[in-house]
């Protein structure tokens, strides 16, 4: 029964499996030619699918599951999240080289535009390009220079008018970010800055190292290292369209978008620190409905206070 | 403004691409061992729900289109195995058991289905433990944190084929419980109701 042939299409077909979750063009011609090879090719994927969807609730339960019998449990330790160290003379060299780019406010033709929580501002530069600041979130421009912008706190989304010539460059810290054609998002957090890229792409440098971006690309840098990572195009950028969505976000990032978006303070109870969260949140309607919303939506107790909300289980 | 304009042309493009693809993805759900007329249902239901559902613009909208009509090739499938079944208990079924809201019933999480994931969670643990460390972790990141391939490569500082030899080196003995628990499953008749005894 489980001969050798066997053995191989089963390989065969988990490896197509694992392939198609984010296959490239090429991956679809070459699984299609498989199909057509052998009959018994696409019962064999087909079985492959089932398996592995039936494993969907095993893994909702290895996710959820409080028992600390269940082992599957392994967070990512932080030393080994990291793709590459940023020691700190390099990161002292890199403002140095960068300070005097940095350093135009002695110009004086810089200006800036902050958002209160629960504020969103869309400025439009005289070149075309759009920049949607989320609130709580301050932006740096230069009125002589269209094409540098800093993100001095919060979030922004950036649909930029391309220009080969003259790149719009955009600042964070000592991090730059250079659009080459694009729609993108930034968030700037104490001391991390998360990149998402929802078309086109970018190059990120921060005077050690250049990455290259491209649609549907993340990028999470801080003082501990640069990860990179992937997210659906149609996700990024949610807030802007009134929506968030997340993959498997820790609370505290929900938290934080929710205070940026609509102001409301949220106070989260310290055992919910690591607890994660995966769907979409609306964000429309008034405090009491979102209240509501947030609560049957994360499953746990959100109580009004009287500065705004406090999270419990 | 300009923004909010890019998203038509995606989107009006993609249904475009849908026609001008018809005849390969036509021949792609034959080779997925769809009959013809579900095919050309199907093709049908696709190009609905590109109008539908896509709301930005997509990066690979070939292999997105692939991707959607793949997936929906797999639910047909389990749909028609599901509905073989259901017709098979149709004498013994208590009237209404069969009705069109079984479906949803299928999908709510009840106490035998928690009971069963458990224990298969107990068997994919016992099964891991015996593959090397890095195997299970890699595994565990993808299945279950739903982290990237190309994450994990980053995470751990290796490629993303060796991501893939781990995945696959760990999947060969996963899937295999389920095939164990459930001798159906296997071929073309499928697993569709563990449930059902």
């Amino acid at each position: 029964m489980t001969g050798l042939a066997e053995n191989t299409m089963r390989a065969e077909a988990i490896a197509w499996h694992l392939q198609l979750s984010s296959g490239g063009d090429a991956d679809w011609d070459g699984f299609a030619r498989w199909l057509e090879a052998d009959p018994r090719h696409n019962d064999m994927y087909e079985a492959v699918y089932d398996a592995d969807q039936a494993l969907d609730p095993v893994a909702e339960l290895a996710r959820s599951s409080q028992e600390p019998a269940f082992t599957w449990f392994t967070p990512i330790q932080p030393s080994r999240a990291r793709r590459w160290k940023w020691p700190g003379m390099a990161a002292a060299a890199a403002l140095v080289a960068f300070g005097s780019w940095v350093g135009t406010g002695g110009l004086n033709s810089d200006y800036a535009v902050s958002t209160a929580p629960g504020e969103m501002r869309t400025l439009t530069l005289s070149d075309g390009t759009r920049i949607m600041l989320n609130g709580g979130s301050t932006i740096e421009l230069d009125k002589n220079d269209t094409r540098v912008a800093e993100l001095k706190a919060g979030e922004a989304q950036f649909t930029v008018h391309h220009d080969a010539q003259q790149p719009f460059t955009l600042t964070v810290g000592d991090q730059r970010i250079v659009d080459e054609g694009t729609v993108f998002n930034v968030r700037r957090a104490k001391s991390a800055l998360r990149v998402e890229v929802a078309e086109g792409g970018v190059r990120f440098e921060n005077g050690v190292n250049r990455l290259r971006l491209t649609a549907g690309d993340t990028l999470d840098a801080s003082e501990s290292g640069i990860v990179e990572g992937a997210k659906a195009v149609s996700d990024i950028g949610g807030w802007t369209r009134g929506r968030l969505v997340y993959r498997d976000a820790p609370l505290m990032e929900v938290t934080a978008d929710i205070t940026r978006a609509r102001g409301i303070a949220i106070e989260l109870g310290p055992d919910l620190s690591d607890r994660r969260f995966s769907g979409v949140i609306q964000l429309d309607g008034d405090a009491a409905t979102l209240q509501k919303r947030v609560g049957v939506l994360l499953g746990l107790k959100v109580a009004a206070t009287a500065d705004g909300w406090s999270i419990s289980r | 403004m300009t923004s909010d304009g890019q998203e038509v042309p995606a989107d009006a493009g993609l249904r475009q691409l849908c026609l001008s693809m018809r005849i390969e993805l036509r021949r792609f759900l034959l080779a997925r061992r769809i009959g013809e007329a579900d095919a050309e249902d199907l093709l049908q239901d696709l190009y609905l729900r590109v109008q539908a559902s896509v709301t930005g613009p997509v990066r690979a909208p070939r292999a997105y289109l692939y991707q959607m009509l793949n997936n929906m090739a797999h639910t047909r499938r389990r749909t028609e195995l599901r509905q073989q079944s259901r017709d098979a208990h149709w004498l013994d079924a208590p009237a209404g058991a069969a009705g069109p809201d079984t479906e949803m019933a299928d999908l709510a999480p009840d106490p035998e289905t928690s009971l069963l994931a458990r224990d298969h969670l107990a068997r994919v643990e016992a099964r891991l433990e015996e593959l090397p460390e890095r195997t299970a972790h890699v595994f565990r990141q993808y299945r279950v944190e739903g982290v990237s391939q190309k994450a994990i490569a980053n995470e751990l500082g290796i490629s993303l084929s060796a991501v893939e030899k781990h995945l696959q080196r760990a999947y060969s003995a996963v899937l295999e419980i389920r095939s164990r628990l459930d001798p159906g499953a296997t071929g073309r008749t499928g697993g569709t109701d563990d449930r059902a005894r």
